[in-house]
């Protein structure tokens, strides 16, 4: 699954981005706009320095000129004037050499020069000029290093100042996360909106209520419903059996009316059983809308085991437990005691005598495993669709419901069958699960 | 003992007053809050049958009307609702105890028997069937004053045979008692017929008689020996 950035970050994820491809970019930028700026300027300083010294050469008389030449170009070695023998073109010269000053010094300097030619008389004359410039490596690391600092400069405070503001303009937002949180759509309470002076907060605070009461309108529906189809269906169910059991008390049965009545009994306790497990099908809806709640399963499930003990033991069974305490699962409580009972029920009614039942709990999963002789059929186990007459439906749907609740949950109950062991293991993982 | 029942679907309301009366019980019924608040003035009761979903009538707001009018009356919800929350609800709300449709008319009288008994901090707490002596506030059971070691729920099912004697229960319905919550899904009889097969053997060996007597196709019935009287 893809990660999740939190909101205020979002955005400061993308600028830190662009700064960084700024800051990459920009150095090259910065040098070659610095050396084109800076080379000019030189360039046009050479040029003031030798068409000063053109000048006032040719103010000179030629001998004072050829006189002074030698001397010149000894003590001005930034700007040497050379005899030649024609006119030529004018040259900018960029290069490194080492200086004659320093014969021990390693690293070249880098020169930024002019050539340019005159006549003087009937001699031809090249002077030469140079400055003195930065070395690229230098300029580099030096604009570097500034722009380094003021990249940090500049995020802390564009850091400093996004959190600041952004915080105090979500604040509405995340308050209105931390109530939606809380909301129980079974509890007819309004919420209190924090005060916002954002339009479009205000507008979502609206559209949420609006929701909220709408869910809570089709959750109270949908209670309302149920709980009159249970009342609908439950009355004459119980009326039926308060009649029986008053019939049963009858003098003077024969035998045969009471083998009958007993069937009757049976079939009907049936049928209350297939309407309980239809009710908690369809109410498991409802249930969607109701917050979930952090439980400590750990005591409902030693309570399980020592309330129905009895249960099991007349058939010689013996129990063997690993709960591990204080195990906290998020989930619906009464729903979870659902699925545990029909689980441990199936284990209690399927594990021939003398077997063994094995419980074990831990922070990942709930195994309730017994002995058996085959395997049930994994396709259809789950499956409340499957079955195909009244005996298997009413047997299957226990366990149709507990894998309803797993998923309901976001948990994953799965079966299978250990051969060597000849175990049914039933495995209730409870962290979203995904296969 | 007088009994309250609030209950507005009469065939059911007929059947109940039926049973409980052959129990030995006074039943008074109604079928609104009002009626049962006025009812409540009139007389004392040991017990309040409340149906819950009444015509038009939440009976939880009887509740506690009931218990301003009259404190001591021990209240059992009977009732089609049977989710926790709605449980939870009713006991914080002052009822005693949570009874959901459809149930055994045995599985009424017993809590009724259980509740009433609850209630009472007196010598009702005992109860005597011929040699039998049931101490229900320290539950213990003596037989010609041995004391009988029983399991938690032959106990229960030697209590189940007690509050209903002479009355043919089924053997669904025990099963029902048994389990209780953990799903009716045991529809083999074995853990009955094994249950009650030690609490016989248990009570025969220490001299109790033959109380838990089969009915032949159906299910059992408790009658105090006459041998043992």
């Amino acid at each position: 699954m893809k990660s999740k950035t939190k909101l205020l970050q979002y955005p400061l994820k993308n600028y830190l981005l662009f700064a960084a491809v700024s800051f990459i970019l920009g150095i090259p930028t910065y040098f070659l706009l610095i050396e084109y700026v800076w080379k000019k300027e030189l360039d046009e300083h050479n040029r003031i320095v030798v068409d000063t010294i053109i000048h006032n050469a040719l103010l000179m008389n030629d001998k004072d000129f050829e006189s002074a030449l030698k001397l010149w170009n000894t003590l001005q070695p930034h700007t040497q004037i050379q005899e030649i023998e024609k006119i030529t073109k004018e040259k900018i010269i960029n290069i490194y050499r080492k200086v004659e000053a320093y014969p021990h010094k390693n690293k070249k300097d880098r020169f930024q020069t002019l050539q340019k030619s005159f006549q003087k008389g009937s001699k031809f004359y090249s002077i030469t000029t140079e400055v003195n410039m930065e070395e690229t490596y230098d300029i580099i690391v030096i604009l570097s290093k500034v722009a380094l600092v003021n990249l940090i400069i500049l995020l802390l405070s564009f850091t400093y100042i996004h959190y600041r503001s952004s915080k105090k303009l979500l604040r509405p937002f995340y308050r209105s996360l931390e109530l939606l949180d809380k909301v129980d759509i079974a509890k007819n309470e309004s919420i209190r909106w924090p005060q916002t002076s954002v339009t479009e907060f205000q507008k979502l605070f609206d559209h949420l209520d609006n929701l909220i009461e709408k869910s809570r309108s089709a959750f109270l529906q949908q209670r309302k419903f149920t709980e009159m189809a249970s009342h609908e269906l439950k009355t004459p169910l119980a009326i039926l059996r308060s009649k029986l059991d008053n019939i049963v008390q009858l003098d003077n049965l024969t035998p045969e009316i009471l083998s009958r009545l007993s069937e009757t009994q049976r079939e009907l306790g049936r049928l209350i059983h297939i309407n309980k497990n239809l009710l908690i099908l369809t109410s498991l809806d409802s249930y969607k809308l109701m917050n979930m709640l952090k439980v400590n399963i750990s005591p409902i499930i030693s309570d399980l085991i020592n309330s129905s003990i009895d249960l099991i033991l007349y058939k010689n069974i013996s129990l063997q437990h690993q709960i591990l305490d204080k195990t906290y699962v998020l989930c619906q409580e009464n729903l979870f005691l659902i699925l545990l009972n029909n689980l441990w029920t199936n284990a209690g009614k399927y594990t021939p005598n003398g077997g063994i039942i094995s419980i074990k709990l831990d922070e990942e999963k709930l195994q309730i495993i017994n002995t058996g002789t085959a395997p049930l059929d994994k396709a259809k186990v789950f499956d409340r669709h499957s079955a195909s007459n009244t005996k298997l439906f009413y047997k299957g749907l226990g366990l149709a419901i507990s894998h309803e609740i797993a998923s309901f949950h976001n948990w994953k109950l799965h079966y299978y069958f250990d051969r060597l062991q000849q175990t049914h293991i039933f495995s209730l993982f409870f962290k979203n699960y995904t296969h | 003992m007088n009994i309250l029942l609030i209950e507005d679907e009469a065939p059911l309301a007929l059947d109940i007053i039926e049973y409980l009366t052959k129990q030995n019980y006074n039943c008074h019924w109604v079928d609104s809050i009002d009626d049962a608040t006025d009812a409540l003035i009139d007389n004392n009761f040991s017990c309040i049958l409340l149906d819950l979903m009444l015509k038009n009538e939440d009976g939880l707001e009887f509740i506690n009307r009931a218990r301003e009018i009259q404190n001591t009356a021990g209240i059992l919800i009977i009732s089609a609702k049977n989710s926790i929350p709605d449980r939870v609800l009713g006991l914080q709300l002052g009822a005693d105890d949570y009874l959901s449709k459809p149930f055994h008319l045995s599985e009424l009288v017993a809590r009724i028997f259980s509740l009433i008994r609850r209630l009472r901090f007196d010598s009702c707490n005992v109860i005597d069937q011929g040699p039998i002596h049931i101490n229900i506030t320290n539950g213990t059971v003596k037989i010609n004053n041995q004391e009988l070691s029983l399991t938690k729920m032959e106990y229960s099912l030697l209590l189940y045979f007690v509050s209903n004697q002479n009355r043919v229960i089924s053997k669904e319905a025990i099963a029902d008692h048994l389990s209780k919550d953990f799903s009716n899904s045991y529809d083999d009889y074995d853990f009955v017929y094994a249950h009650i097969k030690n609490l016989r053997r248990k009570i025969q060996h220490a001299g109790g008689g033959k109380c838990i007597k089969t009915i032949y196709g159906i299910g059992y019935k408790w009658k105090q020996d006459e041998k043992q009287n």
